[in-house]
């Protein structure tokens, strides 16, 4: 679909110029284009804004005190088939940290996929990019293919995004002896808001707010690994100041959510999961409906497998008292990212490293859930997918 | 609830104001009683806050989405008084829901068919052929998923002919046997809509003979989803089997194991009706109120009968078209409606799963 058939396996430094080149003509392209159907896009032109010469350069200072590295040859990807636009990122970052990249896209890519591999493919056409084009292959393939196989035997390393099933499913089959892993199965991710800060907040500023927590929830369904399933209320006592707080925050969220669609399948889907979660939960809850655009169940403690606790398009799971008594229990292996306001960040991590937690891999304010980085789910692209060459300089005087 | 009094009325027969009044006051009596004799659906109606004294109002009596039979036992009758238990028809891979009656809701389910299916064909019985293999009563496979409609469609019938011997291959002797003897071909004929065409019709094309049926009666159901994935409309089946067997009268219906009997039968303008033994309202996905006329929304079933389980208010997850009430051409009474098909389930965003094809 983009691309070529046969890759040119050698490794190129990081963040070398014909890749930033070429990511940012990619940019240029994508953010010139006014398509016609602008919420299908959205997520394109995201990715459009993230692969801009500027941004790429920030993260090149990043590494330039990280040694000689070079990249590791072929990179093979599979990214989630419901993440629109993953599969840009994955191989972008796979491209920066200076290798060639296969990416298997799924038969039921997205159409904005399809349309950014088009685009992707008449860029590598233009003669400047003859040498990168021979280093990017994107294809699809039926799940139990043979191809798959061998991209997996052959590479140098390989990025899955996906279920845990099939990660497992692939972390079986033969490899290189060296071959490295990046591996992103499933996740869950939480937000802790400070109800004080929420009652004190000015308007605009609340508006702001939501809209940005509307970003990293219903603007993919609150489906991705990084959307917050719980919201939690870093509270001292539970006053009439402190309901009030809290119900200013969802009215705004459901004023900021007011354009999302409650197509029939999500309505008996997200109606479904609540009335079954009210039948099975054991503990009191109290459930609040803004019609059926959102959900909210207020729980009395944090459950004991907050990882199968699913929340879908609307649909949150909230708590009150103090962040340090949930992120305990919250803090399963499985906790991604935690997006917060009005608390510290820095706090937050201190408290992970402190107490030795084995969950929390992100702290981003509201709004940044979505956002990707070389770093990402506690794994580093850049350093994972390139080696580091060391050297010792031989001492002048011998 | 007086069931008697319920099922000795015409099932065509309730004006708007009559029914909308009557429905209130039964479901809501309803909804008393399994809350008070279920105790799943009384965690349900207090969790989602419905007040003790629930309202007399057809539309405010709580439903309970389809899907949740698939995953929880819901009864409101003590385990040695069911005496059947239903189960859907769920495509390979899916939960299949589980329906749990007792001696008098199966009778009064089929007692409500009986009176439905009167109202179409007639008080006399006749005789009934099943498009289908000859053991799908015996096969305790089969069973779960066509034999409970074909059960209930044979108190219509006076003797029981099949059309498909056991490797579902179209029978023309035995159907030509059971012909003989048959007053002038005067037969009910029963099927699964996707079984009918691809078994029988496609077979029947195929070998290029054609059968004298034209005083039969076909009645069909179970949905369109595999004729639809062969684009063939209700319009094209009808004109269709006309072509190989003659029959003009054809009716499909709607209907579902988790309300059984009283089903939705097509009538000769070819919509679905509501009888008196149950309801629909079509429901807006934003906020569940209730569609307007021609207005498209997630189908809601309603019915008095279901007793031994709360499945008077269902959610399901199909769409249609309710097209108007009382005033069908067809001259019955109650609503009347189009069924548009199953809900598109697209897939929704997210990394929660990947590399499926």
């Amino acid at each position: 679909m983009a691309g070529v058939e046969n890759l040119l396996a050698e490794p190129w430094e990081p963040f070398c110029e014909p890749v930033l080149e070429f990511l940012n003509q990619l940019s240029v392209i994508i953010r010139k284009d006014y398509g016609v159907n602008a919420y299908q896009r959205k997520e394109t032109k995201a990715f459009g804004f993230w692969c801009r010469r500027t941004h790429m350069e920030e993260f090149k200072k990043r590494y330039q005190d990280k040694g000689v590295r070079l990249g590791r040859g072929i990179i093979f990807h599979i990214p989630a088939s419901n993440v629109p636009i993953l599969f840009a990122y994955s191989l972008a970052m796979g491209l920066l940290a200076g290798n060639s990249c296969a990416v298997r896209i799924s038969l039921r890519a997205q159409k904005q996929d399809l349309e950014l591999c088009q685009r992707m493919d008449s860029l590598l056409k233009q003669p400047e990019h003859e040498k990168l084009k021979e280093r990017i292959i994107v294809f699809t393939c039926d799940r139990e293919q043979e191809l798959i196989h061998k991209w997996i035997e052959q590479c140098d390393g390989c990025v899955i995004w996906g279920e845990n099933k099939t990660i497992m499913s692939l972390r079986s089959m033969p490899m290189k002896p060296d071959a490295v892993q990046m591996m992103f199965p499933n996740r869950y991710s939480i937000c802790i808001l400070d109800t004080r800060s929420m009652s004190v907040i000015s308007e605009g500023e609340l508006e702001e707010l939501a809209h940005r927590f509307y970003n990293d929830t219903y603007a993919v369904d609150q489906n991705a690994c990084s959307s917050p399933r719980f919201v939690l209320w870093n509270q001292k006592k539970e006053t009439k100041a402190n309901q009030k707080a809290r119900r200013k925050w969802w009215e705004a969220v459901v004023r900021a959510a007011a354009g999302y669609e409650i197509t029939a399948h999500k309505a008996t889907l997200k109606y479904e999961a609540l009335c079954k979660f009210a039948m099975e939960f054991e503990e009191a809850i109290k459930i609040e409906r803004y019609d059926n655009l959102l959900y909210t169940i207020m729980l009395q403690k944090i459950p004991n497998n907050p990882f199968q606790i699913l929340g879908n398009c609307g649909m949150f799971f909230q708590c009150v008292g103090e962040w340090q008594d949930f992120i305990q229990p919250l803090a399963v292996r499985q906790l991604q990212t935690v997006t917060y306001y009005g608390i510290r960040g820095k706090d937050l991590t201190d408290y992970v490293l402190n107490n030795h937690l084995y969950g929390v891999n992100r702290v981003v304010p509201i709004g940044r859930a979505m956002d990707m980085d070389l770093i990402w789910d506690g794994q580093d692209f850049v350093t994972t997918l390139s080696r580091q060459i060391s050297r010792e300089d031989c001492d002048a005087t011998v | 609830m007086d069931y008697e009094k319920i099922l000795s009325r015409k099932p065509y027969s309730l004006k708007k104001e009559e029914k909308s009044k009557l429905y209130g006051e039964w479901l809501a009596e309803l909804t008393a009683y399994h809350r008070q004799h279920c105790e799943l659906y009384n965690k349900f109606l207090i969790m989602l806050q419905i007040p003790e004294e629930v309202q007399s109002k057809e539309e405010k009596i709580p439903m309970l989405p389809v899907g949740l039979f698939k995953n929880m036992e819901l009864k409101s009758v003590p385990c040695h008084m069911v005496n059947k238990t239903v189960t859907s028809s769920g495509t390979k891979e899916q939960k299949v829901s589980k329906i749990y009656l007792d001696a008098d809701t199966a009778t009064n389910q089929q007692k409500a068919l009986a009176n439905i299916g009167e109202d179409f064909f007639g008080a006399s019985r006749l005789p009934l052929l099943i498009i289908d293999r000859l053991d799908v009563l015996k096969n305790r496979e089969l069973f779960s998923a066509r034999g409970a409609g074909i059960l209930g469609f044979s108190i219509f019938s006076s003797r029981i002919g099949y059309a498909l011997n056991q490797d579902m291959k179209l029978d023309l002797n035995g159907i030509e046997k059971f012909l003989n003897g048959c007053q002038e071909n005067k037969i009910l004929i029963f099927g699964f809509t996707y079984i009918i065409w691809e078994y029988f019709y496609e077979v029947l094309r195929q070998s290029g003979k054609k059968l004298n049926l034209k005083n039969a009666i076909l009645v069909h159901g179970g949905g369109w989803k595999r004729l639809l994935e062969k684009s063939v409309s209700s319009g094209e089946f009808k004109k269709k089997i006309r072509e190989v067997t003659g029959i003009e009268n054809i009716h499909n219906y709607y209907g579902m194991a988790e309300q059984t009997g009283c089903i939705y039968m097509e009538c000769s303008c070819g919509n679905f009706h509501a009888s008196i033994y149950s309801d629909v309202i079509m429901r807006r996905p934003e906020d569940f109120s209730p569609c307007k006329i021609g207005e498209k929304g997630i189908i809601q079933v309603l019915s008095p009968l279901p007793y031994s389980y709360p499945g008077h208010s269902i959610l399901t997850e199909d769409e249609g078209i309710l097209l108007g009430e009382d005033d069908c051409p067809c001259g019955r009474l109650g609503k009347y409606f189009k069924v548009t098909g199953r809900i598109r389930q697209a897939q929704i965003r997210g990394c929660s799963d990947t590399y499926e094809r």
